[in-house]
């Protein structure tokens, strides 16, 4: 047995990923301790410079490249083809997030791949499948929240059907990918051969609606829009003095809990009140009531008071909010990395994921190109002559200092 | 290589997890093909008898326990937790999301774990961690929608915060569970040895909510609730008639294909409207008259005429619609199982992840203590009389 400091060094991953779902799950990758090679085109990225920027380099970018190598070469010409082909022999996952087919047009179709490396996984993300009665169409993240009757049920009854503030389908999408990818992985130390990953924004729109498509094709019930109030009861967002508070009491201890703090004897003699399924039957009373009491206080002081009976509550942080709680800090969920346009610093995400015993560095963002050099003659075996007649050729490209165009 | 062989084969997982984040995970890992035993609490447990409910089992359950074992224990008992010291030495994997501390009081820290099976793979699920300035709190999934802001940035400026509909934070952090044991999976192959996890709700939160977080950091942008806008114009919802459609044209190529299909030349000429940030600057005009020309439409025509015209739109479905969908069903998303009470039929989760080789497993539903024979004379070697002493006993 061999030791290695994290749970991925060792596997090399190419990301030929464009927007976010495939992006995001090489840079997962990255934090797990992979090796990513990021293959960018030549200059400038729409990516890299999309509103809002830090400093030049957007913020969508720096969230999901921190860590990745860059190579920047243009893949339309046959010698940019010839290097990525020998970066296969020498990888073990290939990512992508093209629309179906096209791939295979530029030339890397799973049967390519394959054939250069039995042992590859290939990482397919799109918006609905590679197969499938919409695999031709295109599509970016809100159309799983909308395909999948999530958007229809999220809001006020009073409201137009509301879609989260992230790319929620992206991401979901993004961690489908990376447990394809580790499945594969896992695959291939029994069979010894890779394997191709098909996952895609609509499905994961569908897998959040399981129950709910369940409920509604075995009986026809259809949920209403429904607020913040959770299944089971009393669970929603109350108004405090200077903003809300979520208060989460349908579990059976928390529930009686609470009918203590707020003085409310009644409630816990009240038999109904002692089920889920009484309480839902009375939850505007049980809302009101509650929204009163809590009327009194600012938000940090219903939760002080709150968790000190342990009940479950969490203020509704606003974006400063949010970045004052230690959580954040504590948990290492930011960090600051260099600007790798001008040696400054920029926050980068952390890693959510915590094992005990990996710790792989956490790596920089790097400018376009940055590692060009580095890769084509360390990583394949191309001479310094090679490089700069691939340079000449414009087939790669040197990193531009500064900001980028 | 067969396509039946799933990628888990051979593996073996504990599943004690309550609510949903580890069960969830649990139930990735059996469609991935590992044997997954569910340890459940003698008498009535709630997720099983939650409404909505298909025939005394609540949907809530089906849709993240088909495939996996029952085993029926009370692990207050002395010989409960005999019986799961025995069942963690042959085992890979150890699932858990009680509050912080309990599973140490209850005998099973890590460290026991480790002691047991130095191979074995430790998931601890919470609402905020293992460690960290929160984690003697309770909490369920929206507490990582609120904290992180996510809540507060959306819906509509003149309504409250408000959640998403289904349990994100919960789904996130399976997900990210999920991630965790098949990497220490991964490393265990080469290291020969376990280790633990810690993946919990609020961090599951704060993930979403990394860009925006750093573009505040950085520059002081607070974004407001904007209902259905995003980054980028156009990209909203828009009113049918009958219903909502969801459009991005937001890339310089849809945008050009809606231009042209909605005829609006003059949009097409007005050089501002050819970059994103001035698309932005006029978008209540531009929403107002892309909304113009989708209520004179069904969304069904909306989005077939803009599909035909490679513009990005889906129809805003309710659930009847998205039931119904073709995507559902040719992509296989949802499956029938057998029902465990009854000789019925049920429909269960499938698989969203599609490996081309490892075929993934769909299991039936178990009724609760199904399998304690199996496992317990089969895979561990108590005897049939140490089983009918048990369930004297209570302990099974």
């Amino acid at each position: 047995m061999a030791e290695i400091k994290s749970a991925l060094e060792g596997i090399r991953v190419l990301d030929l990923g464009r927007h976010q779902a495939a992006p995001r799950a090489a840079h997962i990758m990255a934090r797990l301790g992979a090796e990513v090679i990021k293959i960018e085109p030549r200059g400038n990225n729409e990516t890299r410079t999309a509103l809002p920027r830090v400093r030049g380099l957007s913020t969508h970018w720096i969230s999901m490249n921190a860590g990745k190598k860059s190579l920047s070469m243009d893949l339309r010409t046959d010698k940019a083809k010839e290097i990525l082909r020998e970066l296969i022999k020498v990888s073990d996952v290939f990512i992508q997030n093209f629309r179906p087919g096209t791939i295979a047009k530029m030339g890397f179709s799973w049967d390519v791949l394959n054939a250069l490396n039995p042992r590859i996984i290939m990482c397919n993300i799109s918006a609905y499948g590679q197969y499938g009665p919409f695999n031709e169409r295109v599509g970016l993240d809100v159309v799983g929240q909308a395909m999948s009757g999530h958007m229809s049920l999220t809001g006020y009854p009073e409201t137009p059907p509301v879609r989260s503030f992230f790319s929620l389908v992206d991401r979901t999408t993004a961690l489908h990918g990376v447990i394809g990818v580790l499945a594969a992985l896992n695959a291939r130390e029994l069979t010894g051969e890779g394997q191709t990953v098909d996952v895609c924004l609509a499905d994961s729109g569908y897998s959040w609606m399981e129950d709910t498509l369940i409920g509604y094709l075995s009986d026809g019930t259809v949920p209403e829009r429904r607020g913040n109030r959770a299944r089971g009861g009393p669970a929603n967002t109350f108004l405090t003095k200077d903003g809300y508070i979520l208060i989460l009491a349908s579990n059976k201890n928390v529930w009686e809990r609470l009918c203590r703090l707020l003085n409310k004897p009644e409630w816990l003699a009240n038999p109904e009140l002692q089920t889920q399924d009484g309480r839902i039957k009375h939850v505007e009373m049980l809302e009101r009531e509650i929204g009163e009491w809590v009327s009194q206080y600012t938000i940090d002081e219903a939760a002080k008071i709150l968790n000190k009976a342990e009940i479950a509550c969490q203020p509704v942080n606003d974006i400063p909010r949010a970045t004052q709680e230690a959580q954040l800090w504590d948990r290492g969920l930011l960090w600051e990395a260099e600007h790798p346009y001008d040696g400054g610093k920029v926050h980068v995400p952390g890693m959510a994921i915590k094992l005990s015993d990996s710790n792989p560095p956490q790596g920089p963002l790097s400018a376009p190109g940055q590692h060009t050099e580095e890769l084509l003659t360390g990583v394949l075996k191309y001479s310094q002559e090679d490089v700069e007649q691939l340079h000449q050729d414009k087939v790669v490209y040197k990193i531009q200092p500064g900001i980028p165009e | 290589m067969e396509k039946s062989t799933a990628a888990l084969q051979g593996l073996r997982v504990l599943d004690l997890g309550r609510h949903q984040a580890a069960p969830r995970a649990g139930h990735i890992l059996a469609r991935l093909g590992a044997e997954v035993i569910k340890i459940e609490p003698p008498g009535n447990n709630e997720t099983r008898t939650g409404v909505p409910r298909v025939r005394g089992l609540s949907t809530h359950w089906i849709c993240m326990n088909a495939g996996k074992k029952s085993l029926g224990i009370d692990l207050r008992t002395e010989e409960g937790k005999e019986i799961i010291r025995g069942l963690v030495k042959v085992s890979d994997v150890f699932i858990q999301n009680f509050r912080v501390g309990m599973i140490q009081h209850i005998g099973f820290g890590y460290d026991v774990l480790k002691a047991l099976n130095p191979r074995i793979i430790m998931l601890n699920c919470s609402a905020y961690g293992q460690t960290g300035p929160n984690k003697d709190l309770i909490g369920w999934d929206t507490v990582g929608q609120a904290m992180s802001g996510h809540m507060s940035v959306t819906g509509y400026p003149e309504m409250p915060p408000v959640r998403t509909f289904f349990s994100l934070a919960d789904r996130t952090t399976a997900l990210h569970g999920t991630i965790g044991v098949l990497s220490a999976l991964r490393q265990r192959s080469i290291t020969g040895r376990g280790q633990s996890i810690d993946v919990c709700l609020a961090d599951s939160g704060y993930t979403w909510m990394e860009d925006t977080l750093i573009a505040y950091l950085a520059e002081g942008i607070a974004p407001q609730r904007r209902g259905n806008r995003g980054r980028g114009a156009p990209m909203n919802s828009y009113k049918t008639s009958n219903g909502w459609v969801y459009v991005i044209a937001s890339q310089k190529n849809q945008w050009e294909r809606l231009c042209k299909l909605l005829n609006k030349p003059e949009w097409l000429a007005d050089p501002e409207l050819q970059e994103g940030d001035g698309r932005m600057r006029k978008i209540e005009m531009l929403d107002a008259e892309i909304e113009k020309w989708t209520l004179q439409h069904t969304s069904e025509e909306v989005e077939r005429l803009m599909n035909e015209a490679e513009i990005t739109c889906a129809a805003v479905n309710d659930i009847p619609t998205a039931a119904e969908n073709p995507q559902l069903w040719g992509r296989e998303l949802l499956v029938e199982v057998d029902h465990p009470y009854d000789d019925g039929k049920v429909l269960a989760p499938g698989m969203a992840i599609k490996l081309g080789k490892s075929g993934h497993v769909i299991g039936p539903l178990s009724a609760p203590g199904q399998h304690n024979e199996e496992i317990l004379t089969g895979l561990l070697n108590y005897t049939k009389d140490d089983m009918d002493r048990m369930k004297e006993e209570g302990v099974i």
